[in-house]
């Protein structure tokens, strides 16, 4: 294995200039879709452009662990109504919704309460409700898979700090909070902004 | 070079980390081998077993002398040229002959 070091020369053929020489370089790569950099790994620059066209074998650990940290996963079981009810409100704000937008509603009002747009101390009694209301129906669980930026991340993790309930229960109370807001009423609450962001997400 | 001779030299650059990834002032994070999401092992291990047939080469955009090398396998996108002694190479998902990129 060729292990590079910080100004070293080699070649490449870069995305605008063709064959070009590189010179190693540690630099602060982003990542394509804007979640996260890999902060300080050595890449191949080009001599013509300037741009890091070059990641040798030697980078990848480290752009792997930037990554896991750039994407936090939240997994959670629960029971197959609790999605129903996201598919059900996601019906009434897209034409043609799918399961792709569970995370977009979901995330929409853990940023609400996380401002302070709504009251944390509701979360708790919302969740009671809806147990109940499920308790004794035979259901299936599911698993509902998301995966946040650090930044949705840390908002997250302030509500579960907030209402001292697991991360299941939180998302239980969220879909709680959805089913009154946006599946039982005659209008959904905040309708206009929601189908603002579906349209922008399905663009 | 036949595709034998291609498919024993990207998979011993491979297991010798003599690979690179192409970037573009940026990781592109679908590409598995530059996240650590496949390991160049694990990629040997699928590109041992491909055939001639999910091979195709063409000549690379930026550089007429130099083929680009495509191999779809078993749901993967594996592309690769040779230059400079070394593969660049990137590694990602395909479903139903669409790249999720």
């Amino acid at each position: 294995m060729k292990v590079f070091k910080a100004d070293e020369k080699g070649k490449a053929l870069c995305h605008r200039d063709g064959a070009v020489t590189t010179t190693f370089a540690y630099r602060d790569v982003p990542f394509r879709d804007g979640r996260g950099i890999a902060p300080k790994i050595l890449v191949g620059v080009c001599d013509t452009c300037g741009d890091a066209i070059v990641i040798p074998a030697q980078s990848t650990p480290a752009i792997s662990a930037a990554r896991q940290r750039a994407e936090h996963s939240v997994e959670v079981n629960v029971p197959a109504f609790y999605l129903e009810v996201l598919d059900a409100a996601a019906t009434r704000v897209l034409t043609g919704a799918t399961t792709d937008f569970r995370k977009p509603l979901l995330v929409y009002y853990m940023d609400r309460y996380s401002r302070g747009a709504e009251k944390t101390s509701e979360l708790t009694a919302l969740h009671k409700a809806m147990s109940k209301h499920v308790l004794g129906v035979k259901t299936p669980n599911r698993r509902l898979s998301m995966k946040f930026t650090d930044a949705a991340h840390i908002r997250f993790e302030q509500i579960v700090s907030e209402t001292k309930l697991s991360k299941t229960n939180l998302i239980k109370s969220l879909v709680a909070k959805i089913d009154e807001d946006i599946v039982k009423p005659e209008k959904p609450k905040h309708f206009d902004e929601l189908v603002t962001i579906a349209n922008v997400l399905y663009a | 070079m036949n595709f034998q001779d291609i498919k024993r030299k990207v998979i011993a650059d491979l297991l010798a980390s003599n690979y690179s990834i192409e970037a573009r002032q940026d990781v592109d994070e679908k590409n598995l081998l530059a996240v650590g999401k496949i390991s160049p092992g694990e990629l040997a291990q699928i590109l041992k077993q491909c055939r001639g047939q999910e091979h195709s080469s063409s000549p690379h955009h930026k550089d007429k002398n130099v083929d680009m090398h495509i191999i779809i396998t078993k749901s993967w996108y594996v592309k690769f040229h040779f230059y400079s002694g070394s593969t660049f190479i990137s590694v990602h998902k395909e479903n139903k002959g669409k790249v999720l990129k």
